[in-house]
């Protein structure tokens, strides 16, 4: 018992001699240095200003305090600042990323993304729900309050998005399909921005924001004035094949599920692949944005930044800044869960990737 | 509040302490960011952005906008000096502003731009501010036909970029087309001419394919003539040349005005903006003033792109406070500084907080002037660097070229655009080919093609019959007839001229050659050719594409291939003509020490990509520094010395300090930046 006890004890000792040894040799890992940060979409677009923001609340939390430098590499939907991070990118732990994830590429193995989003080094991830919309004078003759007035109709209705394969564009096309309403999808616009100014023009009557997006963005733009309604989020994948509530996301505005089983019944579900592929996309919600190392990086640095990271997630002024900015509460993942979450969601069953294949393929003229 | 409480209200706020400090650092922080090319307004407000957290509203504005107003002022100054545009939205500056440089006028040229400057800025805040709750029909009725018609009426504006050649202007218009279709087409999922290079998937970057083309051969010629940006001696200079600026300002208040409105309307489009509206107001210019000596120094060619560009910011912020639709990158970060100020673009802007957006207009009225008078008084100091030695500015100037094209993404990639366009802009100028029309096929392809791809998924065929697309229509051809008009009338002038050829005349015309304005086969066929193999492979690569995405490039690549082949055709004949001694005096032969001692030069930029895979790119900086001026100056080390350490404290201040890059360092060897 003694022994037992002595030797838990020394366990002890050695691992706070660990800790209180290793405390210092953090400090100096970053002390006077500068970490270069690749950002994988424009100056001033969502990533962009919300990885500045969660980087400067983090920089308290990391030892040495070192100076922080963006860099942006964009391009290809966010594949191409991915792949320079994986090839170009430097392992001695002053190089990282914070991307929007560009992971539908990855699922449909688009040749563009030559990066493994799996093998990166996850620091930390957070989550972000998009909110649809549409306009209230979609359905001639109608105005529409909310989801309900919008889920039995059989006008055509008028979507906008950014390129077949893109996530917006897929998400879209598949809710229409799976609710069996009428669809005219419109792709190719730039920006979010565009197709907003579209449906002020009425050229469009529905899209999808992300929650940064339309609190930023939408509400001022098209909800206040009164001219469009939100109606439903996608929702976060749960156990049992289902599609949850976001609790990032008010209650009046239901989840994708809750409006199909509106429809079609509790209980029931689209077919197979449609509704695979529409919780593929929900799980790809829950790791929007990332904060990653290449492969092959210093363990230390990633150990570092990983608790950095964490504190970051705890902090009151960083949470009440990311309610601010993004109208709604945080929600995310540690570096550790992001690591096996991005596995499950990559690696989808061949069939699955297949019909998502052919499916954007469908939408290419 | 009235309307007049609103004004009142807004001008107090912001004359209240902080924000007119705040807005005077902005101006400093914008003069500073348009001034260096490659960073421009853009980049200045995504790093400001973040400071503006905790700030009161009109600090924040009077901040990011003090900043905003003036990079377009400021972006002039090596525009002039250096023949290099400061920022995208001063590209058809360079044309006559740096041909007055070389004349001994720069500080003339800068007077007038500043003083356009502004009263355009002014101007354009004016109209902003009356224009708010009318403009909603204007904005609205825009959509993607209407800016393709617009783009297309862009294009005419090549007629007048041409110089004497419109048979070269069409072609390097349609290379320009081509140019924009580099990248990841989004809309069908396909990778266009990227050559595997993840660079390219973003497309051709614009500011190292801009200053290839224009700045290394301005470049070459300093280093192989050794003369002076200024081809006249200083003390043959008027001494007043900024006030003689602002009067030329004065004189040519009509054109002035004219491009305000140019600049305004065309900011308020989203989508057009900041980088055609130089171009079109250049065009407009060229086209209606009477007596044009564009392209080879006139101040009206000054006079109205630094109106245009400056106006256009007041246009461009009416979409974003009145609709939240921002026009432009610049304007998505203002709609972000908008939320974070806890404010909401749209109607209540117009109501509840018109005070506020008074705020921005007496920040735009109030940025503009003070930018614009400090650089008045400035002027004549920055364009004493035009009378400076050739091999004493050169390295100088080619710290900030490859700088500049290296501070957008920081890729190498980049280097190697800037070469590769270097060495093409060069045989242009060498061969009489126009380039300004390659830069404004680039900015209109991009905008064309989306526009065309978009009108025709939501319009149809309608897309051509809507009501303004046909009034854009019937203006293209208005302006095609009267710019063939003008061609033939410039030619007839020309033509008299030289036969009643003056010594003077002579004189001018040998010191200042207007782009595309002497022909040279020898240098020209090498383009010709190169322009036929491009054209001939974009086609030939496009055939597996699905329709959409290999519409536009192959309806390009035929044209192009059609007008390069015809340039060839006339090239050949020329070549012809010169070896049997009937060309025509505008037909000159190659000045082949001059050409072989540019290329030795130019093999000494490619020896700095190389090196740079070697030693890192801020050795390899200094090192060019070191040995050009050893080597090419033949200066003392004592120079030498001074002006290492000179480089060295800009590269560290500038590029580590205020806007950090990431460096080039070779993975072999340790790191310096660390």
């Amino acid at each position: 018992m003694n022994f037992l006890k002595h030797s838990a004890l020394g366990v002890m000792a050695v691992a706070a001699a660990a800790v209180g040894l290793n405390a210092p040799a953090d400090a100096q890992f970053y002390k006077g240095k500068r970490v270069n940060i690749i950002i994988n979409y424009s100056a001033g677009g969502n990533t962009d200003i919300q990885g500045r923001m969660v980087m400067r609340h983090m920089k308290k939390y990391i030892p040495g305090n070192p100076r922080l430098v963006f860099r942006h590499v964009s391009g290809a939907g966010g594949t191409v600042g991915a792949n320079f991070l994986a090839e170009a990118g430097r392992t001695n732990g002053y190089m990282m990323g914070v991307f929007t994830i560009p992971i539908m590429s990855q699922v449909m193995k688009a040749p563009e993304l030559r990066a493994d989003l799996a093998a990166f080094h996850y620091v930390g991830a957070i989550g972000q729900q998009t909110i649809s919309h549409i306009r209230k004078d979609a359905i001639p003759g109608k105005t529409i309050k909310n989801w309900k007035d919008l889920i039995n109709t059989d006008h055509e209705i008028r979507t906008g998005g950014h390129g077949p394969s893109s996530s917006k564009d897929l998400r879209t096309r598949l809710f229409f399909e799976a609710l069996e309403i009428p669809l005219k999808h419109v792709t190719g616009y730039k920006s979010g921005g565009k197709i907003r100014a579209a449906i002020l023009k009425n050229e469009l009557d529905m899209t999808a924001d992300s929650l940064a997006g339309y609190f930023g963005r939408v509400v001022a733009q098209l909800i206040k004035p009164g001219i469009s309604v939100p109606i439903w989020h996608v929702g976060t994948p749960g156990p049992n094949n289902t599609i949850l509530h976001s609790p990032s996301v008010a209650k009046n505005i239901p989840s994708f599920q809750t409006v199909y089983e509106a429809k079609f019944g509790k209980g029931k579900r689209p077919s197979a692949n449609i509704w695979n592929s529409i919780r593929t996309i929900a799980a790809t919600r829950e790791m929007l944005r990332i904060i990653v190392f290449r492969k092959g990086t210093n363990p230390k640095a990633v150990k570092i930044m990983r608790a950095a990271w964490d504190k970051t997630t705890k902090d009151k002024g960083f949470l009440k800044e990311y309610k601010k900015v993004n109208g709604s509460v945080y929600t995310g993942k540690s570096g550790v869960d992001a690591q096996k979450y991005v596995k499950s969601i990559v690696n989808v069953n061949p069939k699955l990737q297949k019909s998502l294949l052919d499916y954007a393929d469908k939408a290419r003229k | 509040m009235t309307f007049t409480e609103a004004v009142l209200d807004g001008l107090r706020l912001v004359l209240i302490w902080p924000a007119p400090g705040y807005m005077l650092l902005g101006v400093a922080i914008g003069m500073f960011f348009g001034a260096v090319p490659g960073l421009g307004g853009l980049v200045g407000m995504a790093i400001i952005l973040p400071f503006t957290f905790g700030m009161e509203p009109s600090v924040a504005f009077a901040f990011i906008l003090g900043m905003y107003a003036v990079t377009t002022t400021a972006d002039t100054l090596s525009s002039v000096l250096l023949g290099i545009p400061g920022t995208a939205a001063s590209q058809a500056t360079i044309l006559d502003g740096y041909p007055m440089a070389q004349r001994g006028e720069a500080s003339r040229a800068l007077g007038a731009a500043y003083t356009v400057s502004m009263i355009g800025g002014v101007i354009g805040a004016v109209f902003l501010a009356i224009s708010i709750p009318i403009v909603r029909p204007i904005i609205l009725a825009f959509s993607e036909p209407e800016l393709f018609a617009m783009a297309v009426l862009g294009l005419t504006m090549v007629a007048s970029l041409s110089g004497k050649s419109i048979f070269k202007g069409t072609a390097a218009a349609c290379f320009g087309l081509m140019l924009a279709c580099v990248g990841f087409a989004e809309f069908g999922g396909v990778r266009r001419y990227w050559f595997e290079q993840n660079f390219l998937l973003e497309g051709l970057p614009i500011v190292p394919y801009v200053l290839g083309l224009f700045a290394i051969p301005e470049v070459l010629e300093l280093a192989v003539r050794n003369t002076s940006i200024s081809r006249v001696q200083r003390e043959e200079v008027a001494t007043s040349g900024i006030i003689n600026g602002m009067k030329d300002a004065a004189r040519h208040w009509w054109l002035g005005l004219r491009c305000t409105v140019i600049g305004v309307y065309v900011g308020m489009l989203p989508g057009l903006g900041g980088s055609i509206v130089d171009w079109v107001a250049y065009g407009h210019a060229a086209q209606s003033e009477k007596n044009g000596n564009f392209g080879k120094g006139d101040i009206r060619g000054v006079i109205a792109p630094e109106a245009a560009n400056n106006a256009m910011k007041g246009g461009a912020l009416l979409p974003t406070i009145a609709f939240a639709i921002p026009g432009s990158a610049s304007m998505a970060i203002l709609l972000s500084a908008f939320f974070i100020q806890g404010l909401e673009p749209g109607p209540q802007m117009l109501t509840d907080k018109l005070n506020i957006t008074f705020t921005l207009v007496w920040t735009l009225v109030l940025a503009n002037v003070a930018g614009a008078v400090a650089l008045l008084l400035w002027g004549s100091q920055a364009s004493k660097i035009t009378y400076l030695q050739g091999h004493i500015i050169l390295p100088a100037i080619m710290l900030v070229v490859f700088m500049g094209a290296w501070v957008g993404n920081g890729t190498l990639g980049n280097w190697i655009v800037l070469l590769a366009f270097g060495f093409i802009g060069y045989f242009m100028k060498l061969g009489g080919w126009p380039r300004p029309p390659i830069v404004l096929g680039f900015v209109l392809g991009k905008i064309m093609e989306e526009a065309m791809n978009l009108s025709m998924q939501v319009h149809g065929w309608g897309s051509f019959t809507r009501p303004i697309v046909l009034i854009i229509i019937a203006l293209t051809i208005i302006t095609v007839i009267f710019a063939v008009r003008s061609q033939r009338k410039k030619r007839a002038q020309k033509e008299a001229r030289r036969n009643e050829a003056s010594a003077n005349s002579v004189q001018e015309e040998a010191m200042v050659v207007e782009e595309g304005g002497k022909d040279c086969p020898p240098a020209s066929w090498p383009i010709a050719t190169l322009l036929i193999l491009v054209f001939a492979y974009c086609f030939y690569e496009a055939i597996p594409w699905s329709f959409s995405p290999k519409l536009f490039p192959q309806t390009v690549a035929t044209v192009g291939l059609l007008l390069a082949v015809g340039a060839l055709v006339f090239d050949l004949k020329g070549m012809a003509a010169i070896k049997a001694g009937t060309a025509s005096a505008d037909v000159v032969g190659i000045d082949k020490p001059y050409v072989l001692k540019s290329l030795y030069f130019l093999s000494w930029l490619i020896g700095i990509f190389i090196l740079t895979l070697i030693i890192g790119q801020f050795p390899t900086l200094l090192l060019f520094v070191i040995l050009y001026l050893k080597f090419w100056g033949k200066f003392g080390w004592k120079l030498i010395a001074i002006y290492t350490a000179c480089a060295v404290a800009f590269l560290l201040i500038m590029f580590n300090e205020i806007v950090p890059v990431m460096w080039y360092e070779p993975a072999h060897l340790p790191s310096i930046f660390l």
